[in-house]
């Protein structure tokens, strides 16, 4: 377990030596940035709308009292899609589909031999490869939670006020009543966070693949594994860190 | 000028290559046979920095390529090919962008060149 961890951070650090030119990694990175981003756009949107609207209908079958006004509904919404289910849930999906993608692209070219090609031509592989992987995490993933955040309000606006579970002004009301900013700024830190653990573990998970096709697969399953535990323990360490007084 | 001096690789406790010795020398080729699993691959390894030897040195026309900074390493692979037994080209580009690649990633020429 150490000896991985020092390894990681070993392959961490080989990223920023060696680097190839700025054009290379501008050419990568904005490849990386379509495949991660507009590649995961649907799923986000999909999934946060439907978190969103179930958040709201299952708020509203715990709020029994005639004495809670129902525009705590949409504050409770908002509170939890900001603070935890934008950016942890959807990590979680991220990190199967984004890290297991990223593992099992890296543990391909492992087994056919493309990133010994690499080593060979003088490239350093580890920046080559994962560096553009990495920055693109960075700059993506933020944008998915704060659109899984603007979807799931959405889904929950809709979910409420089609089933009259709320009306649209209380829900507006409760969106906009006691907003702490801060709320949002702890999001996109996780946000940042988590993607670089995605992606880093991703990679590193699949760039040490040794084998054949079946090991490719388990690289995947263990990328997305290490991610999400890795995602739970970062979660709770940020919670710990900012949020308590 | 390619030299190899007592390479030994060993894989946990199996031994692969003990002490094997030679020069390769420019403009002849140079043929390595043997049977399944005897190290062939490894030693082509060792040899391009692929995978580090535990004993012995590799020199590059008397450049210890072991014993020499990351720098020089990168220089001495730049001067290298290969070519692997799976053909290890990139799957994701086609057949101009892969015979493009180095000129492309580690020479400044413009796309016309």
């Amino acid at each position: 377990m150490i000896k991985e961890i020092g390894k990681y951070f070993i392959f961490i650090g080989h990223l920023f030596i060696n680097r190839e030119s700025f054009k290379t990694y501008y050419k990568l990175v904005l490849e990386e940035c379509v495949s991660i981003g507009i590649g995961s756009l649907f799923l986000v949107a999909l999934v946060s709308t439907f978190m969103g609207a179930v958040t709201t209908v299952q708020t509203a079958y715990n709020m029994v009292s005639d004495f809670i006004p129902d525009y705590v509904i949409s504050q409770v919404v908002r509170e939890m899609i900001v603070l935890e289910l934008a950016p942890t849930i959807i990590a979680v999906i991220y990190a199967g589909k984004v890290g297991s993608s990223m593992a099992s692209g890296l543990g391909t070219m492992r087994i056919t031999e493309q990133i010994d090609a690499l080593e060979v031509m003088g490239i350093n592989s580890t920046s080559y490869l994962v560096l553009p992987k990495i920055i693109a995490s960075l700059m993506m993933y933020p944008m998915l939670v704060i659109i899984a955040g603007i979807c799931g309000m959405l889904g929950g606006y809709l979910a409420g006020t089609l089933t009259g579970i709320i009306t649209p002004n209380d829900y507006v009301y409760g969106l906009r009543s006691s907003y702490n900013e801060f709320t949002v700024t702890f999001a996109l830190i996780k946000s940042v966070v988590f993607a670089f653990l995605v992606a880093s573990i991703s990679s590193y998970k699949g760039y040490y693949t040794q084998g054949g096709a079946l090991e490719v697969g388990i690289s995947s399953t263990e990328a997305v594994t290490t991610s999400v535990i890795a995602v739970l323990i970062a979660d709770y360490l940020l919670a710990q860190l900012l949020l308590s007084t | 000028m390619i030299k190899i001096q007592s390479i030994s690789k060993s894989f946990v406790d199996k031994s692969v290559l003990t002490e094997v010795s030679g020069v390769f020398e420019k403009g002849k080729p140079n043929l390595i046979i043997g049977a399944s699993g005897t190290g062939k691959s490894v030693l082509l390894k060792c040899i391009v920095g692929l995978i580090r030897p535990d004993l012995g040195q590799v020199f590059y026309d008397g450049r210890d390529f072991y014993g020499s900074a990351t720098d020089t390493k990168i220089e001495i692979r730049r001067e290298m090919g290969m070519l692997f037994q799976g053909g290890a080209l990139f799957d994701s580009k086609n057949v101009e962008q892969n015979v493009m690649f180095p000129l492309d990633v580690l020479t400044k020429m413009p796309f016309a060149e």
